[in-house]
């Protein structure tokens, strides 16, 4: 019997990521924190569409994204569910770029908004360190 | 007949009072259906805009009260219809130009959204059993009416003028008898699927979506007594509109609107109950119900072609608003406006 999810996510309608992204972001963020567990039900397309406002279409494309990833289970009645995913043993050799890239975007416009680089520092080594090792 | 007059004022004044105090059956951090500072309220110029505000509604509500006493005088049935559409009607020009002033306080818009990732129950609220009962009553009324079709009369009366004399009559045929039955049970189907359409296509607290989902119910219930009442009633002759107890109604309806207003001023306030949160969209900025103010005309119409909702909380008042950019809102009329046509056409059958 899966158990009620307690989790909320957001997202900025004026940001210039997609909408879908965020939502597949914030959702994946949750799996990889272990909020999320295998066997929990996702709120159906029609529910997390009008919650946040933003059309069946986007959140149809964020749980398709997920599922692609193997974090989710899209069934027609019962909605998304997550399964267990085990991280790949080996990563793509493009996945360390594509990751150092995103990063360094990410540091130079928080940089670029004024954190101190110690607090950047600090904050991506307290994450890496919270993340489970599967 | 006094009775029956002073019966008859008792909701226009209920409505006024009603629209003197709908600026604060809004969210603290919406005024007028502008985002604005939780503390805004207090200050001299939300004081300046709600008095403004008042003084129109209460100048409204006199001319109302001369056209009810004319509609008195007179005996003339349309004046009492344009006592009671007066007063709403002024109250919505009121807020247009009460929210046109309230944008000059806006705060910067905020694009983010919040939603929980829990899923709402799908069925319907309130039991299926009790949502039955209405169609209960009709149904029994039905079956009394059959039981004694013989002691109805060829021709009965159905409406009574001003005089108490009977100006419209109806002639013992299925569709004369069973009308009235037919156009409520109508109505309680309609009242049942916005009930189910709020539960499965809006945008707002749990509270208030439990609160409209009592709110039908009750009066699916007293509906259906009444037209049950009056079906039976009526061509079998146990009684007449002069006779049915007006005040019963009244004071029925003002239990029940008082108590959406009493619970929906709570729902507004604190509409998630023992959570601390102001919601379960817990607002980070902005108004908290992840809708824009560019898109509320007026601060009362809700028009946004991007959002999936069919309905989305009110930012004014108690209840749910529709999203006229969704085209769902505009079938949704349609069958709203279809029943009452509906119901003229077949009462001229």
């Amino acid at each position: 019997m899966a158990q009620p999810v307690q989790a909320v996510i957001r997202i900025d309608t004026d940001s210039v990521t997609p909408a879908y992204r965020q939502i597949a972001d914030s959702i994946r963020t949750l799996l990889v924190n272990g909020v999320l567990h295998p066997g929990d039900l996702l709120p159906p397309v029609r529910q997390l569409a009008i919650d946040l406002a933003v059309h069946f279409n986007t959140v149809a494309e964020a749980y398709r994204r997920l599922a692609e990833e193997g974090w989710l289970d899209l069934k027609r009645r019962r909605g998304a569910q997550v399964i267990a995913r085990a991280t790949p043993l080996t990563a793509p050799p493009e996945s360390e770029l594509k990751f150092l890239q995103r990063l360094r975007e990410l540091v130079a416009a928080t940089r670029a908004e004024g954190l101190p680089l110690e607090t950047i520092a600090s904050s991506l080594h307290s994450i890496a360190e919270g993340l489970p090792c599967s | 007949m006094l009775v029956m007059w002073i019966v008859t004022a008792l909701p226009l004044a209920f409505l006024c009072v009603l629209l003197f105090i709908l600026p604060g059956l809004s969210r603290r951090s919406q005024f007028f259906a502008v985002t604005v500072p939780p503390d805004f309220r207090e200050t001299a110029e939300a004081l300046r805009v709600i008095r403004k505000y008042r003084i129109q509604v209460a100048a409204h509500s006199a001319l109302a009260t001369a056209g009810f006493l004319l509609a008195v005088a007179w005996r003339a049935p349309a004046w009492l219809v344009l006592a009671f559409l007066w007063p709403p009607a002024g109250a919505l020009l009121a807020v247009v130009l009460a929210h046109r002033q309230a944008l000059r306080y806006a705060v910067p818009a905020s694009g983010v959204h919040e939603a929980s990732l829990q899923r709402r129950p799908a069925s319907v609220p309130g039991s299926p059993y009790l949502w039955a009962g209405p169609f209960g009553i009709l149904g029994v009324a039905g079956a009394w009416i059959g039981a004694h079709w013989n002691e109805i009369p060829a021709r009965f009366p159905t409406h009574w003028g001003f005089d108490n004399h009977p100006n419209g009559w109806a002639t013992r045929s299925v569709a004369g008898v069973y009308t009235p039955l037919a156009i409520e049970a109508a109505v309680c189907l309609m009242m049942l699927f916005l009930n189910w359409q709020i539960a499965r296509n809006s945008r707002g607290s749990t509270a208030m979506r439990k609160l409209m989902g009592r709110a039908l119910l009750v009066l699916a219930y007293l509906m259906a007594a009444l037209f049950a009442w009056l079906s039976v009633a009526l061509p079998l002759g146990h009684g007449a509109p002069g006779r049915i107890n007006a005040g019963i109604i009244v004071a029925a309806l003002a239990i029940i609107i008082g108590a959406v207003v009493v619970y929906g001023f709570r729902a507004k306030v604190d509409p998630e109950p023992g959570t601390g949160q102001a919601s379960a969209l817990q607002p980070v900025l902005g108004g908290g119900d992840n809708t824009a103010d560019r898109n509320w005309i007026g601060g009362l119409f809700y028009f946004n072609p991007d959002d999936s909702a069919l309905f989305v909380e009110k930012r004014i008042g108690i209840g749910f608003e529709l999203n006229f950019g969704n085209p769902g809102a505009w079938v949704f009329l349609g069958f709203l406006v279809l029943i009452p046509v509906a119901a003229v056409v077949l009462t001229k059958l």
